[in-house]
């Protein structure tokens, strides 16, 4: 039916069309009627500006209704839109062929704007309705001029000096000029109705379509609902899966733990190495489980995040701060340097504190005892740009694509470090494209590495890169 | 010789009561413990502890919160202002935040949830020594 709303809302659009072109043929016809005038033509203008008066009243009529609210907000059925159609052109093929005879009948070639009355009625109308207008403009024509032809009425004629009988004599002509005239109309209304039926199909077809895709992005969103709805599931199920791992991990070293510490004294060296390493083991283990939680909180966090005013450079100096002592269990020089003015940033203050501390331990880590870590942050684009360098191994070039992936840890990593869960990097690259930031990783073999996150003071959209 | 001081663990966990128990036995404390909340308030009010070790998470999540309000609040005024120290694996984990950060020079430990301090579990045995003894330093005899 959607197809039915938009042709009933057109022509009511139409309508006001028509009643301004109305006003635009009444204007030529006084224009017309003063020229004809000069040209002192014996037409009976009385009549003829009678009938543009007359025009004009309905057409004022018509007019004022048409802007009026009822008919507006389709109060006015549509039933009574269409016979009010027709019954305006009925009345405009009434006044034409009215003029038409007050100026000169059949000698006028003004005829022929009977034809734009079958354009408009085939465009506002259906192609019977137009039909029907074509068969009563020709019978008022045929009838004006038969009439005057036989005397019944008067006719006036355009051609001042041949006096008022010139081309009535000619009986072919009388007859010719009708006829092609009705042919004309018919064909006007085949013409125009044709090209009109075929727009309209084309309309109901981009109407179904528009409709399919509605239906589409409808499915679309609820699959995605779905989607999220599964996703924060299987994450619940992961933190809870998390947890219960942690409590027999975390009671497991402490009971290894206590043996050690309290044991140890009184055992051989090699009892207590074995408990030592058990240890060990379980910490790694206790690790990993900690961080498929922060992963899995990050990647929750994605779907709802909570968004404040972080003041990020306070954040990078607590968080460094809180990292110095690994560093310096290792003899490692440790510089931090925060721009003042750096701008606040709208983000989540967990996820980036657990980004930052990824990345120093990240330093920590792979870097030798002597060796030097800086953390800086300075304003950059209008964002804040956050470098962590170190002296450290630094990551191979066909490494440099994997560290991301979540478990990787490079052969050369293992073999420098025995912790770290390889999801350091994968939290931090997901944190950072949950805040609209970009990451870059620059390194040397041996050398040392520098991690740059650049994040702006808004986010945008999530999962621009 | 000083009085031993007095330890209650408060822990669903008996592997845990046991490891903690045994290494703060051979540090000279006298041990005592408890497995639940209710277990608990019961111990302090009988034991008069020095010093109460408190698991957070047992077993649901909010029995440890109930034990510290309860204590602070309901029980006699000779134990309400016991010092505890918390156990927890959630800090880590879920990002929760009981304090603000270490680094604050406004850190105080007490300062959301009325405790002495904090302690991840697990740590390891040498921090818990050295924890306690901070806490019962602190604390006024």
């Amino acid at each position: 039916m959607r197809q039915a709303t938009a042709f009933e809302a057109e022509l009511r659009e139409r309508i006001q069309w028509l009643c301004r072109l109305r006003w635009m043929a009444i204007g030529s016809v006084a224009i017309a009627a003063a020229i004809a005038a000069r040209l002192h033509l014996h037409l009976h203008y009385p009549a003829i500006y009678g009938i543009a008066g007359v025009l004009a009243a309905y057409n004022g009529v018509c007019h004022a209704y048409v802007r009026g609210a009822s008919f507006r907000d389709a109060r006015t059925p549509q039933r009574v839109v269409v016979i009010s159609v027709n019954a305006q052109i009925a009345a405009d093929l009434l006044m034409l062929a009215l003029l038409l005879h007050f100026a000169g009948g059949v000698e006028n070639p003004l005829a022929f704007f009977f034809v734009f009355h079958m354009i408009i009625a085939s465009i506002l109308l259906s192609r019977c309705s137009a039909y029907v207008h074509a068969a009563f403009a020709s019978t008022l024509w045929w009838g004006v001029v038969l009439l005057e032809h036989a005397g019944v009425l008067r006719h006036y004629s355009l051609w001042p000096m041949a006096g008022d009988s010139l081309r009535l004599e000619s009986t072919g002509f009388v007859l010719a000029a009708p006829a092609v005239l009705t042919v004309t109309l018919f064909a006007a209304v085949y013409l125009t109705s044709t090209i009109v039926q075929r727009l309209r199909e084309r309309e109901g077809d981009v109407g179904k379509l528009v409709g399919d895709l509605r239906g589409r992005t409808t499915e679309l969103e609820r699959a995605t609902a779905m989607l999220n709805d599964a996703r924060r599931r299987e994450l619940q199920h992961l933190r809870k899966v998390a947890h219960e791992l942690n409590a027999p991990l975390a009671a497991t070293k402490s009971l290894i733990g206590s043996m050690r510490a309290v044991f140890g004294p009184a055992a051989s060296k090699k009892q207590v190495k074995m408990m030592q390493r058990a240890e060990a083991r379980l910490e790694g283990l206790i690790g990993l489980v900690r961080s498929l939680l922060t992963l899995a909180h990050s990647r929750d966090a994605e779907i709802q995040r909570e968004l404040q005013e972080v003041d990020i450079g306070e954040l990078v100096a607590a968080t460094a701060g809180l990292m110095r002592a690994r560093a310096e269990t290792k003899g490692i020089a440790y510089d931090v340097s925060i721009s003042a003015d750096l701008p606040r940033i709208i983000g989540d203050a967990e996820s980036l504190e657990q980004m930052i501390t990824n990345i120093i331990s990240n330093a920590v880590r792979y870097t030798p005892r002597q060796g030097r870590v800086l953390i800086g942050a300075e304003t950059a684009d209008g964002g804040v740009r956050i470098a962590v360098s170190d002296t450290g191994i630094g990551i191979a070039p066909e490494e440099m694509a994997k560290v991301f992936s979540e478990f990787y840890r490079s052969p050369r990593a293992r073999a420098f470090a025995d912790t770290g869960s390889g999801l350091g990097l994968t939290i931090v690259r997901n944190i950072v494209q949950s805040h609209g930031g970009t990451i870059d990783i620059d390194s040397r073999l041996d050398k040392g590495t520098t991690v740059s996150v650049t994040l702006p003071t808004a986010p945008g959209p999530p999962g621009a890169r | 010789m000083v009085k031993a001081k007095k330890v209650l663990i408060v822990d669903d966990d008996p592997d845990i009561v046991d490891s903690i128990g045994l290494i703060l036995a051979n540090e000279g404390y006298e041990l005592y413990d408890a497995n639940s909340a209710e277990d608990g308030l019961t111990k302090v009010q009988s034991e008069h502890p020095d010093l109460i070790l408190l698991d957070i998470m047992m077993p649901d999540g909010t029995e440890g919160f109930q034990f510290v309000w309860r204590l602070r609040n309901e029980l006699p005024a000779d134990v309400q202002n016991t010092p505890v120290l918390v156990l927890t694996s959630i800090h880590a984990t879920t990002h929760l935040r009981f304090y603000p950060d270490e680094g604050d020079p406004q850190y105080a430990p007490g300062e959301y949830l009325p405790v002495q301090g904090f302690i991840d579990k697990p740590g390891s045995p040498e921090e818990l020594v050295a924890k306690v003894a901070e806490i019962l330093a602190e604390s006024p005899d």
